[in-house]
Parts: structure tokens; C-alpha cells; sequence
């Protein structure tokens, strides 16, 4: 005998009830004297959760409740259905244990291959001109609110634009139908000049006039417009976009409904995801400049050297200030246990382990090997 | 008066959210409204009121049209955003639009999903309402917040370098005419919003009713407002004490002699990033703090005017202290369990907030019956969901 309450059909009142299978049929004796009786099969048993309250609802629409959920089980088990698979899932440990390796695991391989490859696989499969739509309105986005024009004189822009097409652009050999365009900017912040180089998915590679002053031969320009072209050949800024929307659509539905101090927590999450994304697209970037500078014969220590202007620079203008992130991201050798969290968070990779993979790919430069295509 | 009952435990719910999340896993998001429906019916049917538990009815089939068409939309959205500075104003537009319409559905449907001692609600409230209060006054606030600033810079970049005494004041008061007029927006905002929603909901044939005014909402947010500035101004005082501490009473007196940059350059020179951490520490219990401060005013006020069916009372005995704390704890919670700690953080929230809800049982509620109401669909809802829309219906 199951004890519970009864409810009359979207009632609120609710009367003491007792509930008595006997073979396939039910007895639902009401306080009052009232008995209600009829198929086993004609009454319909809400999913078991944790030890909430069941309802068992009848075919008049009225409603038999109770807590005695294990009698419920007993009595639907020998019956029919079961207490059902997903409260089976959570009531054993050995299961709880497992769904929470499998989650964990599958997380973490999620966010560390699964997203990226993805995203890797969805940027390549989409037609060229998505990367052209998303690029569209930035370049005159950022001549308005962020560039200047360029103080070179138009024959040093020239001669870097004219090696640019006729010795870098044909190393690309696989990607013909991409349009590379050099575009010289100056960009001022907060009274300093700024050495940077970025690229467009369309193929316009922006560099300012403080990097080309900062470089001291051409090889060192040719590194850093190889790093950018290589952002443009692996769709970097699509893949980009893709992961945050897969990220963002993930935490939304993990985090459902929660409150905002539980979605601060998610947030800083997905910042530190999508950096680590961020960085190795930097990597990615930086190895396809140095396979290009073997192919064309210049000595990817040239990219070292540039990176470690470029951060001596920053170094000098800013004061001694050691977590600066542009394209050339000083970085100390000692750091604070903050310093360190804030590298994860950090777009670029530390300018002392993108110097030594240059030096790695000058050794083999200099050895004329082929070890670097382990590299 | 009696308080309401939360009966779940964090070990409980944790087994049923890690199954929840394995499942979604597995089956690559689509069992996602079946998982929410799971979790819904376990906080709806462990609250309790002298016995009698609430009931969440929606069931995964349900919800899962809508919840395809929310996923869509949200993609679309976020690729949209992230093409072009015109496409991210075009969804800020867009969703605009839409969102009044979600909320509306979404009250709807939510509340006809929820029942109490068997009897379900309703939500009555009308579209043009939604519209007026989702979007035409949120509209007007942002204009405010954005357009009044705006119009200073526009003209100060007319004006000749140096200000004279005259420019200056009429600055001045234009800035302190705008201030008052965004507290007097914001607390209408917020009065209006209150309103329309409470008034809209019905359990069973029983109207909830509430009577409010703006000025109450100013006051409340006038005090938020000044404890902001206290708690700002003890964190200023600290940081420069801090400062003095780290790099002796000279140091402090150059820091004012020298631009901002310089002084970024002296903070890290004299290596207390640490510091620079606690800091950012102290700003985010600032934060929970004062949010908890309104959240809790707020609460006690419309719980205490609010009134079902003209006999039944409510009142919140939440205070200040116990949710700051709550959201304290709960954020370090999830933090230091790298999110493991979610069900448990969320099982102390909804004890705390059920224990200090209030209602008047003295009439009963025996004589409260369902009426029937036109079916929604889920779309909404789902969108909502989505978008992470605070229509605030929790309790």
C-alpha cells in the first residue's frame, strides 16, 4: 500500500489517498471514502528524479502524488516500464563516476582538438569569398578610427611592395587565386609609434611605418610578411570566428540557467580557451613563415632578430613594462605567479619561445638539412 | 507568514547535472531540452509550501523545435556580429526588435508550464506591454546613456582648447541634469517592468496584483549608488596605502608629479602585481555587494507590495549580507572546482532565496482552480534561453 495525496482534476485541494495494485489494476482509496479504480496501463507516472514527489496522473485528469518513490518503482517494475534509464544513470555511483570521467575527458578533448579541427575543417570548406565578406568593412573601419597615412616615401613603399609580389607572393604556389595587397599605415597610441604587422582574411597585410623603420634588411621584413601571409593561407580569422560562436554556443548550453556569479567564472573560461586557440594560430603562422624562408633561402634567424627589435623597443618606450602584447609580446624570463595568469589569457605567445623555434629552423638553415621537417 | 522550502541536496542534483552534461555530450547537444526539463522539475518539485511542492510540465519534445530554431538564430547572430561594425549594429537592432516578443512567449509558456499544489499559473500581460517595456524604455535609457555624453564631446571638440569658467559650468550641469534624469529613467525603468510582469501572472482563477512607485525605486538606487561611491573611496584610500607600503612616502609623491603611463611603469617596477590583484579582488566583492544591496531592497519591497487575489500576502527576508555572501562564496565555489561546484552552488542559492520567501497560508489555498488558457508553443522560451534573457520570474 503506497501513501500519498490525491488531487481532483486542476484543483488545488488535496485529500489523504492510499494507492493498492492488485494484478494489473489500481485502487485509489480517497479519504472520505471516495475509491477510484481502473488499468494499471491507463495512468500515467512521471520520470523518477532524485526523491521528488511522483505524480501518477489518472484518465479522468486527476492526480495521485506521493513520495514513496522506491514502492512506485517496485510496483511499475513488476508492471511494466521501470523507474526509466536516466534516473538509473544518476542513482549508481560506479555511473556517476564514469559519466564524470567521460565528461571531463571529453571536454577537455573537445576544447583541445575538437573545436580547432572543426573549425579548421569548416574555415577550408567554405568558399573564398566568406573570407573576403568577413574582411569587407575592416580596413576602412581601421583607417578611420585607428591608422594613418604612411610617412614613407612612396619609392621605399614601392620597392617593398614591388619584392613583395615578385619574390614572396609566388612562394605560395598552392593558393594562385589569392589576392595579396600591401597597404603602409602609421599607427600612433598613446604618443608612441607602434610597430605592428596584421592581415586581413582577404589578403590585404597591413604593416606600419614603425616596423619598417625597426627592420634592418629585407629578410626581416620578408619573415614577418611570410607570418602574416601564413595567417591568410590557414583562414586563421574565419577559424577564429568559428571557434568563439562553437565556444559560446557550449557555454550556453552548459551554463543554462545559472546566475551571473556562475557565468563569471564561464566567461574568464572561454577567454582562456580562445587565447590558447589565438597563440597556436600564431604558431601555426609562425612555422609557415619559417618553411617558406627555407624554400626561398633566407635565414629564419632574420624573424628572431626582428621579434627581439621589436620587443626591445616596446621595452624601452614603455618603462621597464613587461607584459606588453602586440604582434611583438615582451616577455620576461622571471614572472610573478600573476604574470604567468595573465600569459594564458594573452593573445600571442611569449617572444622568447617564438624566438627559439626561429633559432631551431636556422640551425637546420645553416646545416642544410632536411631534419626541419619534423619541425 | 510562512517561509518556502528548498528539500534538494547538492550531492543529489550534482548526479542528475553530470548526466545531463555527459548526455548532451554524447549526443552533441541534442538532448539538451530534455536535460533542462530534468532540471527544472528537480528545483520546481523540491520547493515546498506547508506540503505542497511546485511542478515544471514542459516536456523535452516540447521544447526541442524551438530549441533548433534558438540555436540557428544564435549562430546567425554571432557570425553576423563578428562580420562588420554594420552587422553587429544590424543584431543589436535586430534582436531589439525580437526580444520583447521572446519575453512575452516566454512568460507565457513558462508560467502555463508551472503549477502549484496541482493548480497552474498564467501570464495575462499583453504584446504592446512587452514592446513598451522591453524595448521603448530600455531604448530611451541607452539613448540617455550614450546619446548625453556623446553630445558633450561633439561639443567640446567646437569649442577653442582652453574652457573658460562659463563652459565649464554648463558642463557641469548638463552632466548632473543627465545623472538624475538616468536614475529617474532607470527606476521608472525598473518600476514599470516590475509591474507589468506581476500584474500579468495569474495562479489558477487568482490575479497577483502589486501597486508600486518610481520614487521608492529612486531611493533604492540613490543608496546603491552612494555605497558605491563609499566602498570606491575605501578601495582608493587602500590601494594608495597599499602603494605607500610597497614603495615608501617619496615614491607616493612622485606618482603624482607624472602621467598615468608612468605610474603603470612604477607599479610594475616596484613588482606588486599582486597587489594590483587584490585589487581587482576588492572590485569584484564591490560589485557583488552593491548588486546584492539592490537585488535585495528591490525584492523586499515589491514582495511586500504584492498581493494574490487580494488576501494573500508575501514579504522577503533576504538580506543585504546573506546574498553578497552567497554570491561570494558560490563564485569562488565554481571557480576553485573548475566549474564542478555548479549543482552545489546552485542548491545554496535556491535554499537561501526560498528561506527568506514569505507567503500568507492563513486563508488557504484550497480554493484555487486552473483555468484554461490558448497553447504556446516553446519558441520563445527557448530563444530566451538562448540569449540569456533575465525576464526575473524566479522567485
Amino acid at each position: 500500500m503506497i501513501q500519498g495525496v490525491w488531487f481532483s482534476q486542476g484543483r488545488a485541494q488535496k485529500y489523504d489517498a492510499t494507492l493498492q495494485v492488485r494484478a494489473q489494476s489500481y485502487v485509489i482509496s480517497v479519504e472520505g471514502g471516495e475509491l477510484l479504480q481502473g488499468d494499471l496501463n491507463q495512468l500515467t507516472v512521471s520520470d523518477r528524479i532524485g526523491n521528488v514527489e511522483r505524480k501518477l496522473t489518472l484518465s479522468d485528469g486527476s492526480v495521485f502524488a506521493s513520495r514513496e518513490n522506491d514502492a512506485i518503482d517496485d510496483l511499475l517494475q513488476a508492471n511494466r516500464n521501470g523507474p526509466g534509464l536516466i534516473h538509473f544513470l544518476e542513482s549508481r555511483v560506479a555511473w556517476i563516476l564514469l559519466a564524470l570521467v567521460i565528461t571531463i575527458g571529453s571536454a577537455i578533448a573537445g576544447f583541445r582538438w575538437g573545436v580547432p579541427l572543426a573549425s579548421e575543417f569548416i574555415a577550408h570548406a567554405l568558399p573564398h569569398k566568406t573570407n573576403a565578406l568577413i574582411a569587407n568593412e575592416t580596413l576602412s573601419f581601421l583607417d578611420e578610427f585607428t591608422f594613418k597615412p604612411s610617412q614613407l616615401s612612396a619609392a621605399k613603399q614601392n620597392r617593398i611592395r614591388d619584392h613583395f609580389r615578385e619574390r614572396l607572393v609566388p612562394l605560395d604556389e598552392k593558393n594562385q587565386h589569392l589576392k595579396y595587397t600591401l597597404h603602409f599605415r602609421a599607427w600612433d597610441y598613446a604618443g608612441n609609434s607602434i610597430p605592428n604587422a596584421l592581415a586581413l582574411p582577404s589578403g590585404d597585410i597591413i604593416v606600419t611605418d614603425q616596423f619598417i623603420n625597426l627592420s634592418q634588411n629585407q629578410a626581416q621584413i620578408d619573415s614577418v610578411l611570410l607570418h602574416e601571409m601564413g595567417h591568410v593561407v590557414h583562414r586563421h580569422s574565419l577559424q577564429k570566428l568559428i571557434e568563439t560562436t562553437l565556444i559560446g554556443a557550449t557555454m550556453v548550453m552548459i551554463s543554462g540557467d545559472s546566475n551571473s556569479a556562475v557565468d563569471m567564472g564561464v566567461g574568464l573560461g572561454s577567454i582562456m580557451v580562445t587565447s590558447h586557440y589565438s597563440r597556436n594560430h600564431e604558431y601555426e603562422a609562425d612555422a609557415y613563415a619559417f618553411k617558406k624562408m627555407l624554400q626561398a633561402g633566407i635565414d629564419p634567424q632574420a624573424f628572431a632578430k626582428v621579434m627581439q627589435r621589436m620587443q626591445h623597443f616596446m621595452n624601452s618606450k614603455q618603462h621597464g613594462r613587461k607584459n606588453n602584447r602586440t604582434a611583438a609580446s615582451p616577455a620576461s624570463t622571471e614572472k610573478p605567479p600573476l604574470g604567468k595568469i595573465i600569459d594564458y589569457l594573452s593573445s600571442h605567445p611569449s617572444t622568447e619561445k617564438r624566438v627559439q623555434q626561429a633559432q631551431a629552423y636556422s640551425q637546420c638553415f645553416k646545416q642544410k638539412s632536411a631534419a626541419c621537417d619534423r619541425l | 507568514m510562512k517561509p518556502l522550502d528548498f528539500g534538494g541536496s547538492g550531492f543529489e542534483y550534482f548526479k542528475i547535472w553530470i548526466v545531463n552534461i555527459l548526455l548532451i555530450l554524447i549526443t552533441l547537444g541534442v538532448y539538451y531540452p530534455w536535460a533542462k526539463v530534468r532540471n527544472q522539475r528537480y528545483f520546481y518539485a523540491n520547493t515546498t509550501l506547508e506540503g505542497r511542492n511546485f511542478e515544471y510540465h514542459a516536456t523535452g519534445k516540447q521544447l526541442l523545435m524551438g530549441y533548433i530554431i534558438a540555436m540557428v538564430f544564435l549562430m546567425v547572430v554571432s557570425i553576423v556580429q563578428n562580420v562588420s561594425p554594420i552587422g553587429a549594429l544590424g543584431a543589436f537592432l535586430g534582436l531589439s526588435i525580437i526580444i520583447p516578443w521572446v519575453v512575452w512567449r516566454s512568460l507565457a509558456f513558462s508560467m502555463r508550464m508551472s503549477s502549484f499544489s496541482n493548480v497552474r499559473f498564467r501570464f495575462v500581460g499583453d504584446l504592446k506591454g512587452a514592446y513598451i517595456n522591453f524595448m521603448l524604455l530600455p531604448g530611451l535609457l541607452l539613448l540617455c546613456i550614450y546619446g548625453g555624453p556623446s553630445l558633450v564631446l561633439l561639443w567640446l571638440i567646437t569649442l577653442p582648447t582652453s574652457i573658460g569658467m562659463e563652459e565649464g559650468l554648463l558642463i557641469a550641469t548638463f552632466a548632473f541634469v543627465l545623472i538624475v534624469l538616468m536614475v529617474y529613467l532607470f527606476a521608472f525603468l525598473k518600476n514599470k517592468n516590475t509591474h507589468y510582469m506581476v500584474n500579468g501572472y495569474r495562479f489558477g482563477q487568482g490575479q497577483f496584483s502589486t501597486l508600486l512607485e518610481t520614487q521608492k525605486f529612486v531611493k533604492i538606487l540613490l543608496k546603491t549608488l552612494g555605497l558605491a561611491v563609499l566602498i570606491l573611496m575605501s578601495i582608493a584610500i587602500l590601494t594608495v596605502f597599499m602603494m605607500v607600503l610597497a614603495g615608501g612616502f617619496p615614491s607616493l609623491l612622485n606618482i603624482f608629479s607624472q602621467d598615468a603611463s608612468d605610474i603603470l611603469a612604477w607599479l610594475l617596477r616596484h613588482n606588486i602585481e599582486g597587489a594590483l590583484g587584490l585589487v581587482y579582488i576588492a572590485f569584484l566583492m564591490a560589485t557583488f555587494i552593491l548588486v546584492a544591496y539592490f537585488q535585495s531592497q528591490v525584492r523586499q519591497y515589491v514582495f511586500a507590495n504584492t498581493v494574490l487575489n487580494g488576501k494573500v500576502n508575501f514579504s522577503s527576508s533576504l538580506t543585504t549580507i546573506s546574498l553578497a555572501w552567497l554570491m561570494m562564496s558560490n563564485f569562488l565555489l565554481v571557480l576553485v572546482t573548475l566549474g564542478l561546484g555548479t549543482p552545489w552552488a546552485k542548491v545554496r542559492r535556491a535554499k537561501l532565496i526560498l528561506k527568506n520567501t514569505l507567503v500568507d497560508v492563513e486563508h488557504g489555498i484550497d480554493g484555487f482552480i486552473t483555468q484554461q488558457q490558448d497553447k504556446q508553443s516553446a519558441l520563445g522560451e527557448q530563444i530566451g534561453d538562448a540569449f540569456d534573457v533575465d525576464i526575473g520570474i524566479g522567485v
